[in-house]
C-alpha cells in the first residue's frame, strides 16, 4: 500500500499546484546554483524567476513579512560592515558587489524555500525526501528549518498584536520613530525569547513524535504532472540560461 | 504497572527542589489525579515521567521511575508508550494542519499509510474535529489545539497517558466528553495521570489523588478525603462540587434603558478571517461600565475573535463598535490574550508594571503605584524578577494586572485564569471586580465555571446569542 495513499481534503495548495517533489528539487536545484554563482547577472535571473515563482504561490502578505524581517537583517548587516570599515580600511575598498551577491544569493533560497514550508504537508515532505533517497543528516534539519518558518511569522504576527495593544496611545507608524530603544526592546525582547522557545519546542514535538534522521514512510516512484513538468522545464531554462551568462562572464 | 521510586529534582540555577521524594505506584488502568497549588511541582513530576528530563528539562535528577519494571531509555522510543500532553499544545505540533499532524503522529510510529489513515478519520471523529480538519493548527482555538494533541495521543494507544491541565481551554461540554474519553481509555487498560486545578470534572474519572505542595507529597488519599472544605482551602485547592454550566444572556435590560448611550456597544458584527466563512455573523450586544461581563460559549465560536474586534486588532466586515454611542479609531480598549510569553517584555516585573501605567510616556514612572498593583496580585516579592523567568500562573497574574493597571474604558481578559490554583482563582477574582469598580466594562471570556461563579455580573451566551443576533439590543 502506498504511503501516501491516504487522501488529504486538499492535497495540495498554491496557484501552481505543483507537487512537493517539485517544489523540494526548485528549492535545492535554487540554492545550490545560487551559491554556484558568482556574478550579478546570472544571480538577477534566478531571483527574478524565483520571484516570480514565490509570488504565484504565496499570499503578498506573507512575503511581504518575510522581506521585511530580511531587509532589517541585512540592513544591520550592513551597518556593521560600512561600521567595521573604519576599524579595518580594507572592508571599505571592497566592491559592492561583494556585498549584494550574499543577499541576492540568500533571497533565492527565500524565494523558494517559503512556498515549500506553507504550501507542503509535513508528512508529503518526509516521504518527498525518501523518494530523493535524501540521507538522514540532511533530511532531519530540513524538516525542522521548513517548519521552523511558519511558527516564526505565528511569533511575529502575535508580538505585533501584542504591541499594538500595550501601546494603544503611542502605537502605530510612530511608535519605533518617537521612542526606538522602547520599540526594540518591547519587540525584540519577547521575539529572542520566543525563537528560543520554538528551536526548544520543536525539538521537543520531534522527540515526542518519535521522528528521527531514521524515520521513513517508506520511498515511492517520482510522480510529476504535467504542471509540474512545466515548472521544472521553466526553471531548466532559466538555470541553463544564467550557467551561461556566468561562464561568458568568467571567460570574458 | 508505573512505579515512582524517591523522585527527586532540582531546575538548573534553581537552588530549591521542585520535587523532593515523590513515590507513588500506579497500576494498569487507573487513573491518578495529581493536584496542588500553582508552583508546587505537578507539571515538573509529569515532564520527567514524560522522560524529558534531564535532556530538556535540565537539571538534577534522583530517584527512578519505572514502567512494567523497565526505566526510560531515549525519550522517542519511551514516548510510544508513554504519550505526553504539555500545558502548552500548541508546542507539540510539527505539521501544519490538522489532519497531517494526526497522520504524522501515525506515520512516524510506522503505522502503515492506510491504517494511519483509517485512525486519522477515526480520531478527528471521536474529538469532533472533522470541522477543522484542513485548518492550519495556528488557527485553532486553544480548546481546539488541545483536542488535536488529545486525538493523537489516544490514537497511538499508549500504556500510560500524562495530561497538564487538560480541563484549561476547554469549555464545559467538551469537558464532559474529554471525561467520558478517559473513562473509555481507562477502561482499555491505559494509565491516566491528570495534573489539573479543576477538579469537579474528574471526579468520575480519578480515583486516586495525590496532592503536592512545594514538591512534596501533601497527602494522599480519595474523593471523600478532598470533599471537606477546610481541607481543600488548607491545601489551596478548587472546589469539587459542579457548577451550573447553563448560563444564559442576562444584559437585556441595561441595553433597553440606554442602547448605545453610555458603554460599549457592539452593534450589527459581522466578520471572517481573509475570504474564510462567517465567523461572526450580525451580533449586537452591549457592555455597561463598572460592570464584569461574563462571555460564555463553545470553544471555536469566535470568543477570542470577539474579543480581538473589540479591542481594534482586527476590522469587521460589517457593523461597528461604539465607545459612548462613538467610534473610536485605532486600537482601543486593553485586552489579555491566551499567550502571556508574547506580552512581557520588559527587564524586570515593576519595570513592566511600570510600563503599563504610563502607557510608554518619558519620565511617567511611579515604582509606588506599580508596587501596590504587584501586591494586589501576590506578585510583589517577585518585583526584581525577569518576567520570563516566572512560572505559567505568575506570568499569568501579571499580564491580568498589567491589563488591569492601565486607564481605559474597556478591558478583555482572555481565560485569566486557566492553570490558576484556588488561592490565586480567588484573588484574580477580586481584582477582577475591584477593576470594574473602578470604571471600565470588563468583558471575561472563559470556560471556567467557578470564575463565572464569583464574577459575572452579566453574562452573554454566545451559542444563544449567535442563534439570535439582534435579541440584546432590541
Amino acid at each position: 500500500m502506498p504511503a501516501l495513499s491516504f487522501k488529504f481534503s486538499e492535497s495540495t495548495t498554491g496557484f501552481l499546484k505543483i507537487t512537493p517533489e517539485s517544489r523540494l528539487i526548485l528549492t535545492l536545484v535554487a540554492s545550490i546554483f545560487s551559491l554556484f554563482f558568482g556574478q550579478i547577472v546570472p544571480l538577477a535571473i534566478l531571483l527574478l524567476v524565483t520571484a516570480v515563482y514565490i509570488s504565484l504561490e504565496i499570499r503578498f502578505r506573507y512575503i511581504a513579512i518575510v522581506y521585511l524581517f530580511f531587509a532589517f537583517i541585512a540592513l544591520t548587516a550592513v551597518t556593521f560592515v560600512w561600521l567595521l570599515g573604519f576599524v579595518f580600511t580594507v572592508m571599505k575598498d571592497q566592491p559592492l558587489s561583494m556585498a549584494v551577491i550574499p543577499f541576492m544569493r540568500l533571497s533565492i533560497s527565500i524565494n523558494t524555500i517559503i512556498p515549500l514550508a506553507f504550501n507542503s504537508k509535513l508528512s508529503e515532505l518526509i516521504s518527498t525526501l525518501n523518494k530523493l533517497r535524501l540521507p538522514g543528516l540532511i533530511k532531519l534539519p530540513l524538516i525542522i528549518t521548513i517548519r521552523f518558518i511558519p511558527t516564526f511569522i505565528n511569533d511575529l504576527k502575535q508580538l505585533r498584536q501584542a504591541v499594538r495593544i500595550r501601546f494603544r496611545g503611542v502605537s502605530g507608524y510612530g511608535f519605533w520613530v518617537l521612542r526606538p530603544f522602547l520599540w526594540s526592546r518591547v519587540f525584540f525582547m519577547p521575539l529572542v525569547v520566543r525563537l528560543i522557545r520554538s528551536t526548544d519546542e520543536l525539538a521537543l514535538a520531534t522527540e515526542l513524535k518519535g521522528l528521527s534522521a531514521e524515520t521513513d514512510f517508506g520511498a515511492q516512484r517520482l510522480i510529476f504532472g504535467p504542471t509540474d513538468k512545466i515548472v521544472l522545464a521553466l526553471a531548466s531554462i532559466a538555470v541553463s540560461v544564467s550557467f551561461i551568462i556566468e561562464n561568458l562572464h568568467a571567460h570574458g | 504497572m508505573l512505579t515512582v521510586e524517591s523522585l527527586t529534582f532540582t531546575h538548573a540555577l534553581s537552588p530549591k527542589k521542585a520535587l523532593d521524594g515523590v513515590g507513588f505506584s500506579l497500576p494498569a488502568g487507573t487513573a491518578l489525579l495529581v493536584t496542588g497549588p500553582s508552583g508546587s511541582g505537578k507539571s515538573t513530576l509529569l515532564s520527567i515521567l514524560a522522560g524529558l528530563a534531564p535532556r530538556f528539562l535540565k537539571g538534577k535528577l534522583e530517584g527512578s521511575v519505572f514502567l512494567d519494571g523497565k526505566a526510560p531509555g531515549e525519550l522517542r522510543h519511551w514516548s510510544s508508550d508513554v504519550g505526553f500532553m504539555t500545558q502548552n499544545p500548541e508546542c507539540q505540533f510539527l505539521a501544519g494542519n490538522v489532519e497531517d499532524e494526526l497522520y504524522l503522529t501515525l506515520r512516524c510510529r510506522n503505522i502503515s499509510g492506510q491504517a494511519a489513515a483509517e485512525l486519522v478519520d477515526e480520531a478527528l471523529k471521536t474529538f469532533s474535529l472533522e470541522s477543522v480538519r484542513s485548518q492550519s493548527v495556528f488557527n485553532l482555538s486553544e480548546g481546539q489545539k488541545q483536542r488535536v494533541v488529545l486525538a493523537a495521543l489516544t490514537s497511538l494507544k499508549p500504556k500510560v497517558l500524562l495530561l497538564d491541565e487538560p480541563s484549561a481551554n476547554l469549555d464545559p461540554p467538551a469537558l464532559e466528553q474529554l471525561a467520558e474519553i478517559l473513562k473509555k481509555i481507562e477502561g482499555l487498560g491505559v494509565s491516566l495521570i491528570i495534573a489539573d486545578h479543576r477538579l469537579a470534572w474528574l471526579t468520575g474519572v480519578c480515583r486516586k489523588i495525590l496532592v503536592l505542595d512545594e514538591g512534596r507529597v501533601a497527602g494522599e488519599g480519595d474523593w471523600e478525603w478532598l470533599s471537606d472544605d477546610q481541607t481543600r482551602a488548607g491545601l489551596g485547592l478548587r472546589s469539587v462540587g459542579r457548577c451550573s454550566s447553563k448560563r444564559t444572556s442576562s444584559n437585556p435590560s441595561n441595553s433597553r434603558q440606554n442602547s448605545l448611550g453610555e458603554g460599549v456597544a457592539a452593534k450589527n458584527l459581522t466578520f471572517s478571517y481573509y475570504k474564510g466563512p462567517i465567523i461572526i455573523n450580525d451580533l449586537s450586544f452591549k457592555l455597561t461600565y463598572g460592570t464584569v461581563t461574563v462571555l460564555l460559549g463553545k470553544s471555536g465560536l469566535g470568543k477570542t475573535t470577539l474579543a480581538r474586534l473589540l479591542c481594534g486588532l482586527e476590522k469587521p466586515l460589517n457593523g461597528e463598535i461604539l465607545f459612548d454611542g462613538e467610534k473610536e479609531p485605532g486600537p482601543h480598549g486593553q485586552v489579555v490574550l491566551q499567550n502571556s510569553d508574547h506580552q512581557l517584555y520588559m527587564p524586570s516585573v515593576l519595570e513592566e508594571v511600570n510600563v503599563a501605567l504610563s502607557q510608554g510616556r518619558r519620565g511617567a514612572r511611579d515604582d509606588q503605584k506599580a508596587l501596590e498593583v504587584l501586591s494586589a496580585f501576590g506578585l510583589a516579592d517577585l518585583a526584581k524578577r525577569h518576567p520570563q523567568s516566572l512560572s505559567g500562573g505568575e506570568k499569568q497574574r501579571l499580564v491580568v494586572a498589567v491589563g488591569l493597571a492601565r486607564p481605559t474604558r474597556l478591558v478583555v481578559l482572555d481565560e485569566p485564569t486557566s492553570g490558576l490554583d484556588g488561592r490565586n482563582l480567588s484573588l484574580m477574582s477580586r481584582q477582577i471586580i475591584k477593576s470594574a469598580q473602578s470604571g471600565p466594562a470588563v468583558l471575561v471570556i472563559t470556560h471556567d465555571l467557578e470564575l463565572v461563579e464569583l464574577v459575572a455580573q452579566d453574562v452573554i451566551n454566545l451559542d444563544e446569542v449567535l442563534q439570535s443576533p439582534r435579541e440584546l439590543l432590541t
